[in-house]
C-alpha cells in the first residue's frame, strides 16, 4: 500500500531539510563560549510558524533536532538532550505566544521568545541532569543576553525573508 | 514590529536585567573566617576589626580583619603568595600560606559549595 502524502508533508520535509542543513553547517563553526551559538536554524522554524502555522514549525524543529543529531553523531548524547530540551521549550513558548494580544507577535518577537526559551530549557536540563552546581547560574545572565541578541538578529532575518517573499 | 513584539522585547530586557542583578550582583559576603594552622583551627567573626597573629613552622603570620574582610599582612614564607592574594570577603573564599601551614577560609550562615565532584 502506498502511503498517502500530502502537500504539507512535502513542505515540512523541504523546510526541515533546510533547517537541518543550517544546523549542521553551524555545528562546524567553533563557538567562542560553550552554549552560545547563533541558532540560525531557528530562522526556518520562525518563518514556518508565521507562514504555515504552529504544527509545521513543531515538525520542523523536532525533525531538525533528531536528524541533525543523527547526522552529527550526537544522538542520545548530552548534546542531543540539551538540544531537544531547548527545542521543546522554545516550540511550547511559541505555541503559547500565538494567544498574545493582537493576534500574536511578529518575527522579531517570536524569534526572541524562541531563543530565550531555548536557552532557558537547555540551561534547566543542563543544571538538573549534568552540572547541579550553583556556580552554573553565574553563566545564566551572559547566556540569556547572547540568546536575546541572536534572537533579535534572527528575527530581523526572518522579517527580511518573509517581506521579500511577499513582494514577489 | 507589532505591539506584542515590543512587549516581548521589554520582557526580555527586564528578564536579563533581573538575571544580572540576581546572579552578578554582590555575592554573599561571609560572616566568619576560619583560620587553620598546623595544630589549631579557630573561627573569628568578620564583624570585629582585629589583628590576629598565628604561628606556624616558619614563624608568625599576621592576619588582619577589617570591615568584614580579611587578609594576610605579613608572613614568613618565601613567595608571599598569601599576601598578594589580598582581601577576602565572599563566602567560600580561601587563601593559604602553604609554607607556614596557615589556611583561611570564609564561611557564612548558608555555606556555598566550592565544588561537587561525582
Amino acid at each position: 500500500m502506498m502511503i498517502q502524502t500530502t502537500k504539507d508533508d512535502y513542505r515540512i520535509a523541504g523546510l526541515a531539510a533546510l533547517a537541518i542543513s543550517i544546523h549542521i553547517a553551524e555545528a562546524a563553526f567553533p563557538s567562542p563560549i560553550p552554549g552560545i551559538k547563533p541558532g540560525l536554524a531557528n530562522i526556518i522554524t520562525i518563518a514556518a510558524l508565521l507562514r504555515f502555522g504552529w504544527s509545521t514549525a513543531l515538525w520542523i524543529s523536532l525533525l531538525r533536532v533528531f536528524v541533525g543529531s543523527i547526522v552529527l553523531g550526537t544522538f542520545l548524547s548530552p548534546t542531543f538532550i540539551l538540544s531537544l530540551s531547548g527545542a521543546i521549550s522554545s516550540i511550547l513558548i511559541l505555541g503559547l505566544a500565538q494567544y498574545l494580544p493582537g493576534k500574536g507577535a511578529g518575527p522579531v518577537g517570536y524569534s526572541i521568545l524562541a531563543a530565550l526559551a531555548h536557552m532557558a530549557g537547555q540551561f534547566t536540563s543542563a543544571w538538573l541532569l549534568f552540572i547541579p552546581h550553583p556556580a552554573l547560574f553565574n553563566l545564566l545572565p551572559v547566556l540569556m543576553s547572547a540568546a536575546l541578541i541572536f534572537g533579535i538578529i534572527n528575527g530581523i532575518i526572518v522579517s527580511g525573508m518573509l517581506g521579500k517573499r511577499q513582494k514577489t | 514590529m507589532k505591539t506584542a513584539d515590543y512587549l516581548i522585547l521589554i520582557f526580555a530586557l527586564a528578564l536579563i536585567y533581573t538575571l544580572f542583578y540576581r546572579f552578578w550582583g554582590s555575592g554573599e559576603n561571609g560572616q566568619y573566617v576560619i583560620i587553620q594552622t598546623a595544630d589549631e583551627k579557630r573561627q573569628y567573626s568578620l564583624q570585629h576589626d582585629q589583628d590576629i597573629y598565628v604561628t606556624g613552622p616558619l614563624g608568625g603570620s599576621h592576619l588582619q580583619i577589617k570591615s568584614g574582610r580579611v587578609r594576610f599582612v605579613e608572613s614568613p614564607c618565601p613567595n608571599k603568595v598569601c599576601i598578594r592574594h589580598g582581601w577576602l570577603e565572599r563566602q567560600g573564599a580561601v587563601s593559604a600560606c602553604v609554607p607556614n601551614q596557615v589556611m583561611i577560609n570564609i564561611t557564612g550562615d548558608n555555606q556555598e559549595y566550592d565544588a561537587i565532584i561525582f
